[in-house]
């Protein structure tokens, strides 16, 4: 019994790792698995082609992928555990929005109107969305305060990326026309991110907040049962939750980053984990959350690269279609028998 | 010995003074049982206590360590000393009723699984509040007097020297209380000895197993064994109402055509 939670997390990891097969088989140009392996292993003796769609292209955007669905899976479980609102998410909470806010200004500050949404990101560039998340995050936090239900901080999110759009789209109104495509592509949400490093970087934050989330799990458990709670515990709470919502607020925003503002990753995950495993402890919960936030994203961006749909779809058209009837189920269990987390 | 030491504690939110002047103490082993009107100040009170709502005025002490201020207490500290049920909901999803008692450890293993003593801990607490059979079950699926059992549970596996109960009776039927109560007075009679402070409105019950009285009132605290306290002049004076009086014969609020 014991071992069963632990052999259901285990069974996760076969799974991705066929999604990801066929992440780098199928597409517009079908590469058979030989040559994908050949490409991965011995690029020298294999056809050049499928060297250049699977290494230049494919492989970037399944670990970007497998990096951002992760990062935002795990943004939404710590902000489902923190504010204890099993509605809350990167992409409702308006922080996605806000990540991306900073982005504009950022650009429109550092490098003028002409490279806003330039497929080229810089270093400063995560770090202002990381900053434009979490003060997104920290707004939130203080009007939450004064917020009761559960779903009145779902409509608080919902406004603050509104507002959020808002004035991008202002910022963007004073861009030039091919910026201002570019800006509306990156709505979309994409996994082709042209820079490996930051993908890589990231799911090197995602790696180490799981693992830490997974050691310290029982006290995200006690941070469940409420700050009053918690601090009877010895927990320093406003501590805790501060630096929580911080790295919550970086893997959302380097995310959003990397690939635009995609939905209903980071909300979902977290539920599909825990109804997955029939657990709420976090130290078995956190980790099944990334890898499932990682199955999403390679999920939604095969069907959105599926051959003769002529064209791509947007991921973000992807996730939310998989997404909203989760987040229908969660609030109608949540009418019946209390929100839970 | 005294445990807890309140001097000159007032209450307040903002402007609004709820509980003024408290200077009081709880000795080891103590059942005291602290009633009031609604809006009394009781569970402001106790969360002072719990430490965690500094008040606006006065000291308190746990074992001669001041809760607030310089030299207070850390609170990995007193998580050891004090543990709290509190009356606000739980919502914990799939986490079971064992996963809920043994967050109870946490101020002892904030890192490693459990030793052999938080294990004994753990058990007791279930033997404790009669919640063993409730172990492997989802705490979400409880009755709220169930989960009101499990969070006491869940305290006592802190190995308080003080527990504070909000209202742990509020969800229980008749002989569910009783029950309670018994235990709590069972719980403070045995060798390593735990103090206990109840806020309850259940005040036949209160009377009949605290080993003292705490009256909250808006003019302040009225401290005294419950033979003294229950006296009309005492008690009607604690809950003002002008169409009850206290019975003293009955130990309870009756109509006052009654």
């Amino acid at each position: 019994m014991i071992h069963e939670p632990r052999f259901r997390v285990i069974a996760l990891i076969p799974v991705l790792l066929l999604l990801a097969a066929a992440e780098l088989t199928v597409g517009s140009v079908s590469v058979p698995l030989p040559h994908v392996w050949g490409a991965l292993v011995s690029p020298d003796t294999t056809d050049i082609g499928a060297v250049l769609i699977v290494r230049s292209f494919r492989l970037p955007r399944l670990i970007t992928a497998v990096a951002a669905g992760a990062a935002l899976a795990l943004s939404g479980l710590i902000m489902q555990t923190v504010f204890r609102n099993p509605l809350a998410g990167p992409f409702v909470l308006g922080v996605s929005s806000g990540a991306g806010l900073a982005v504009a200004l950022q650009v429109l500050l550092v490098a003028g109107t002409a490279a806003f949404f330039s497929p080229l990101l810089h270093a400063s560039t995560l770090v202002a969305a990381t900053i434009g998340s979490a003060a997104t995050l920290m707004l939130v936090v203080a009007v939450s305060r004064f917020i009761a239900q559960p779903s009145a901080l779902l409509i608080l999110g919902l406004l603050f990326g509104y507002a959020a759009n808002a004035v991008i789209q202002i910022i963007g109104s004073r861009a030039e026309a091919e910026a201002l495509q570019r800006y509306v592509a990156w709505t979309y949400g994409s996994f082709d991110n042209p820079q490996t490093a930051y993908a890589l970087f990231l799911g090197a934050l995602t790696v180490g907040t799981a693992v830490v989330m997974s050691v310290r799990g029982k006290r995200l458990d006690a941070l469940l049962l409420g700050k009053r709670y918690a601090g009877s515990m010895g927990i320093p709470v406003q501590r805790n939750r501060q630096a929580l919502l911080l790295v919550s607020g970086a893997l959302a925003g380097i995310a959003t980053a990397l690939c635009g503002p995609i939905g209903f990753i980071g909300i979902t995950s977290p539920h599909i984990a825990r109804a997955y495993l029939q657990r709420s402890d976090h130290r078995i919960v956190s980790v099944t959350t990334a890898l499932t936030g990682s199955l999403l994203a390679i999920a939604a961006d095969l069907v959105s690269h599926l051959p003769g749909s002529g064209g791509i779809i947007p991921v973000n058209a992807v996730t939310a279609l998989i997404g909203v009837p989760v987040v229908v189920l969660v609030l109608l269990r949540s009418g019946s028998r209390g929100v839970t987390v | 010995m005294s445990l807890l030491q309140l001097t000159g504690v007032r209450m307040a939110y903002g402007q609004k003074t709820v509980l003024a002047d408290v200077t009081t103490e709880l000795t080891e082993g103590e059942l005291v049982c602290m009633v009031g009107a609604n809006g009394s100040g009781k569970s402001t009170l106790l969360r002072a206590i719990a430490g965690l709502q500094r008040p606006h005025e006065g000291t308190i002490q746990i074992k001669g360590r001041p809760l607030y201020g310089r030299n207070a207490l850390p609170a990995s500290d007193r998580a050891r000393c004090i543990a709290v049920v509190l009356t606000e909901p739980v919502r914990t999803g799939y986490l079971t009723v064992r996963q809920l008692v043994q967050l109870g450890r946490m101020p002892y293993e904030p890192f490693r699984g459990q030793d052999a003593h938080g294990r004994a801990a753990v058990e007791r607490a279930f033997t404790q509040t009669g919640t063993e059979d409730l172990a492997p079950v989802t705490v979400s699926t409880l009755s709220d007097g169930q989960k009101q059992r499990v969070m006491i549970a869940r305290a006592l596996a802190q190995e308080p020297k003080l527990l504070l109960l909000d209202e742990p009776a509020s969800y229980l039927d008749p002989p569910h209380q009783v029950d309670l109560f018994a235990r709590l007075k069972r719980l403070t009679r045995e060798d390593d000895s735990v103090s206990i402070l109840v806020a309850t409105h259940s005040i036949e019950l209160a009377l009949h197993f605290a080993d003292r009285m705490w009256l909250c009132s808006n003019r302040g605290m009225t401290v005294g064994l419950p033979d003294e306290v229950a006296d009309p002049r005492i008690m009607e004076a604690a809950f003002p109402h002008p169409d009850t009086r206290f019975d003293p014969q009955m130990r309870r609020f009756v109509p006052n055509n009654d």
